[in-house]
């Protein structure tokens, strides 16, 4: 049923496919595993943009590690094109190079500092069989795509600058035009001016290609700038999910009222009036709770985010809730209408 | 030898990363330069030995026995009337050979097997680590001799060959970890995403990683190794006679040691300084990432001694200075900056004429991107600029004390009582090795020389107020079992122990997640109002400079360009630099449009020493004209009236009736299609 929701109406066949993906990790031999991604399922379709939003642990990261096969899922299918990559082998997924590119996070380490640009980029095309020649235009066709000038193929990374670094990556993801492109955090290690510069070449092709986005970030802002839709993740279950625009804007889930009420806008004036909001809801919930992470965890029978809810009752300690449509986007709440 | 030719070797030893270049540079040491050209030379007078060699190593000559040093033998001769020089260096090749054999052999073993256990993971790893671990338990000299007693001496270099297997043990530990290191790097992740098989990843991406550690690694093992090989030689198991060896020229030496000491002195000259050089070599090679390290680390070097100011002029204000009618301060300002410059020693101005006031109870932030000096400009208050920074001129006056020109001495007393700093990271500020309560109860002791008891009462209280809900409970906790909102709590705490009267805090909740930065900015918030304490808060993001500050100076490339109260300053800017800054931001309002694309700044912020003659924002700064290449004071426009900011731009005035202009045009638009 749900499922039926989290389709995306435009396409018949979504570019990835995630359904009911669940990780664990295991820290120590004799530690309990811990759950990061519990039952999440959601499409992308060509040309779509989503984002993936929550805060550090809530497993934003591992879901895209998953995709990418950098993390082995125990349990669900996540799908390129219709077919089935869940534990799928480096060696596999090499010919995969066309369909499923990824863009990380931190632009000074996601480069070898030992190979050129023009390797760098061209790393995946070369595992292709692609001719040198060939490779050598396709990989000058992405870095000027990105803005950078064609002689920096032959510079090493560390002579560039982080927005530079960053669109050298995103030139890496491109070379090989592929239909899925998972960016983790591609953003939030950049200066607010780079940043800007970045969101825009990325929102040019978001608007230019058809490429599938698939967004991982822990800023609401620059979703709501980038994605068409948005998942909220919350210790790894889905809270809500549906049109960037509407969630951002008018949040239902108590857990994306929180999320969106706590980005500072730069405004004193409404600052103000969301910190006596904040006040009178820290003061309504016990305070300090959640904060030695006693919370239900993932696992436990109550909604994950009720010891740190406002609105929480026993049903949400007792049950966790399953997501539910409302008004076109789903809601993993009780109380939510 | 001429100094390229040094160079060379030393480039073609240090296995250089390509494109880095910085391990030649490195060699330029004196250490360095004399390491590689000692062995280099060695290499050199061995490898053409018998074109110069005034005699054969083995021509005996009975007549001139134990002679020192001569004009026909320049380094004497042995026992036998052999030429002490010939033999010092005919030992030399196969030395140097059979040393580089157990390096070559050492490195041939572990590099695979490194690579091996980095990539597959835990089981391989622990197969080879135990495997390790075996061959390092073994005694090496004891089964040297057990097998020179098997095979005999003569055969150095099966010697030097088993000796490369043991030294295989130590080399793998110390590369597993580099490796290990490496392959939790994202780029090895992206070359996974690209299709790169295992063997690929560790040739081309984990190999060059390892290159300095192993160029040490491998230098230091061969000093070791030629050690070892003369000791054997000097027991007698080294080659046979009449060949030479300098374990053996110094065994043979030591018999007619009291009678003929000279004969002891080349071949022991030589050995050490092969060694030392083999160890200088390794030690030059060592220092190059430290020191790249260090630069990469030294914005946050904050324990550095603190150079003594060059030449204070405290300045005082003149009632004529347009500062006044920035933030009308209620009573004396507790903290009074005036035109305080910072300049890199020996080189560029890194902040230019900075002035700031800030009464108690208020929160100033300074705002700016990376590089614009914000930070330096906290830290100079505290007396904490990194070593290479000092204060070329100005006055910091706090509670009416002159800091500026104070000596570290002077200063100490001040820090933590006076002005107190709240981390970036509280995870790296806290030392994860003891309790929050005994960092905190030391930090109380220390302040307010009170027993332990009470010091613990305190801290209890003291996490109280930074709103920890167990106090007791989290007194007993490790640094790493609290969640980041939690240890930045605790840090705050740390800092209020002294009772300061003003508290820095540079990117306070940078590294926290958005709802506990929330929550952390309440926090201090609160701590304004019920203490009174002073806050100078310096972020990157204009929503956490409007959410908590009164006060906002932004800062670029080094000054300042727009100062005034944080709602004159956010919601109506003069200053272009702040206006685009607000606009590339993607945080909205709910009820603001989200725009096609943000606005761009394009460029970067120019680095000290590259600051435009005149406005410093004028190269990125769409509105620039001919008068922007004139240097621009701060001013105060729009008058003494609400608004009293201070704006740094020669066409504030127009641009800002310009702005009006259009949006009332788009105004206008607005209510016209609203009409229609």
């Amino acid at each position: 049923m749900n499922e039926a929701v989290l389709m995306n109406e435009a396409g018949p066949e979504p570019a990835l496919a995630v359904r009911n993906l669940s990780v664990r990790y295991r820290s120590g031999w004799r530690q309990q595993p811990v759950t990061a991604v519990d039952d999440v399922s959601f499409d992308i379709a060509t040309g779509e943009t989503v984002g993936l939003v929550g805060e550090s642990g809530s497993g934003k990261s591992t879901i895209a590690k998953a995709v990418l096969g950098l993390q082995s899922p125990c349990a669900g299918r996540i799908t390129l094109n219709g077919r089935d990559i869940t534990h799928t082998s480096v060696r596999q997924r090499r010919s995969m190079v066309g369909e499923l590119r990824a863009v990380f996070q931190d632009p000074f380490s996601s480069l070898s500092p030992f190979q050129t640009v023009g390797q760098t980029v061209a790393e995946p095309l070369r595992r292709q069989q692609v001719s040198a020649g060939r490779a050598r235009e396709l990989a000058a066709g992405a870095i000027t795509s990105v803005g950078l000038p064609e002689d920096a193929l032959s510079r090493y990374p560390h002579q560039f600058s982080g927005g530079q670094r960053q669109r050298i990556a995103l030139a890496r993801a491109l070379v090989s035009d592929p239909d899925v492109i998972v960016m983790d955090e591609p953003v939030s290690a950049l200066d607010l001016s780079t940043q800007a510069q970045v969101l825009n070449l990325l929102a040019e092709l978001r608007d230019r290609r058809r490429h599938a986005l698939l967004f991982v970030a822990h800023d609401l802002g620059v979703v709501r700038f980038l994605c068409q839709r948005v998942i909220v993740l919350y210790h790894g279950m889905v809270m809500e999910a549906g049109p960037a625009a509407d969630v951002t804007a008018r949040p239902k889930h108590p857990y994306s009222v929180a999320l969106t009420a706590a980005v500072p806008v730069p405004r004193p004036g409404e600052q103000a009036t969301r910190r006596a909001v904040r006040r009178a809801v820290t003061a309504q919930a016990s305070a300090g709770a959640g904060q030695w992470n006693a919370s239900a965890g993932p696992g436990s029978a109550g909604c994950p985010f009720a010891p740190r809810c406002p609105e929480a009752t026993d049903v949400c300690r007792a049950q966790r809730p399953l997501p539910r449509q409302l008004e076109g986007r789903l809601v993993a709440c009780h109380h939510a209408r | 030898m001429s100094g390229t030719a040094t160079r060379a070797q030393a480039r073609a030893a240090a296995r250089p990363a390509p494109g880095r270049g910085r391990l030649p540079r490195s060699l330029r040491s004196a250490g360095g330069i004399f390491g590689a050209g000692w062995l280099l030379l060695l290499a050199v007078l061995s490898a053409t030995a018998s074109l110069w060699q005034p005699y054969r190593p083995d021509a005996q000559n009975l007549f001139v026995r134990l002679q020192g040093p001569g004009s026909s033998h320049w380094l004497g001769t042995d026992d036998l009337g052999r030429d002490t020089l010939t033999r010092v260096f005919a030992a030399s090749g196969p030395a140097l050979l059979a040393a580089a054999l157990s390096v070559v052999v050492a490195f041939a073993v572990a590099v695979p097997l490194v690579l091996a256990a980095a990539e597959h993971g835990r089981r391989v790893e622990r197969l080879a680590s135990r495997g390790a671990e075996v061959m390092l338990a073994l005694p090496v000299t004891i089964i040297l001799l057990a097998l020179v007693g098997a095979v005999g001496g003569g055969d150095t270099y099966l010697i030097m060959t088993v000796l490369g297997l043991l030294m295989a043990a130590p080399v793998y530990r110390t590369l597993l970890g580099v490796a290990q290191s490496l392959h939790r790097r994202l780029y090895i992740d992206a070359a996974r995403v690209d299709g790169v098989g295992p063997v690929r990843i560790g040739i081309r991406y984990i190999l060059p990683g390892m290159a300095t550690v192993t160029a040490v690694q491998a230098s230091q093992l061969f000093g070791l190794s030629v050690l070892i090989q003369s000791g054997l030689a000097f027991m007698g198991f080294g080659p046979a006679e009449p060949a030479p060896s300098w374990g053996g020229m110094i065994a043979t030496a030591s018999q007619d040691l009291y009678t003929d000491p000279w004969m002891m002195v080349p071949a022991g000259v030589v050995l050490a300084l092969t060694v030392i050089a083999a160890n200088e070599l390794g030690d030059a090679l060592a220092a190059s990432p430290h020191e790249q390290e260090r630069k990469r680390l030294r914005p946050r070097a904050r324990r550095k001694p603190v150079p003594r100011p060059v030449k204070p002029e405290p300045r005082p204000l003149t009632p004529a200075s347009p500062l006044k009618s920035v933030a009308p301060a209620s009573g004396a300002p507790l903290l009074e900056v005036t035109d305080l410059s910072l300049g890199l020693a020996a080189g560029p101005p890194v902040v230019t004429s900075l002035t700031l006031r800030l009464a108690a109870g208020r929160v100033l932030g300074l705002v700016g991107e990376s590089g614009c000096g914000k930070t330096l400009s906290a830290l100079a208050v505290l007396g904490l600029l990194p070593p290479e920074v000092s204060l070329s001129s100005g006055s910091i006056r706090f509670e009416g004390r002159e800091l500026a020109g104070m000596s570290e001495r002077q200063l100490r007393p001040l820090r933590g009582r006076g002005i107190a700093m709240i981390p970036q990271d509280p995870m790296v500020a806290l030392d994860p090795l003891f309790t929050v309560g005994s960092q905190l109860t030391a930090q109380l002791r220390r302040f307010r020389r009170i027993g332990s008891k009470e010091a613990t009462r305190l801290a209890i209280e003291q996490l109280r107020l930074v709103g920890i809900a167990d106090p007791a409970r989290a007194l007993r906790a490790r640094p790493y079992e609290l969640s980041g909102g939690m240890a930045q709590r605790v840090t705050i705490a740390m800092a209020l122990a002294g009772q300061p009267r003003l508290l820095i805090a540079d990117e306070p909740t940078t590294a926290l997640d958005v709802t506990v930065q929330a929550e952390i900015l309440d926090l201090l918030r609160g701590l304004v109002e019920d203490t009174g304490v002073a806050v100078i808060i310096v972020s990157h993001d204009m929503g956490v400079i409007a959410d908590i500050c009164d006060e906002v100076a932004v800062m670029y490339a080094g000054h300042i360009v727009e100062q005034g109260t944080a709602t004159a300053v956010l919601e109506d800017p003069w200053h272009p630099y702040t206006t685009a800054l607000l606009a590339a931001s993607p945080h909205l309002a709910a009820d603001q449009q989200v725009p096609e694309r943000l606005v761009m700044i394009p460029g970067q912020v120019p680095a000290p020493g590259r600051w435009p003659g005149g406005c410093r924002f004028a190269p990125r700064c769409p509105f620039a004209e001919q008068r922007c290449q004139e240097p621009v004071d701060l001013a105060p426009h729009g008058g003494p009236g609400a608004s009293g900011t201070l704006v740094r731009c020669a066409r504030a005035k127009e641009l800002r009736e310009l702005r009006a202009a259009v949006q009332l045009a788009s105004g206008d638009r607005g209510l016209a299609e609203e009409r229609s």
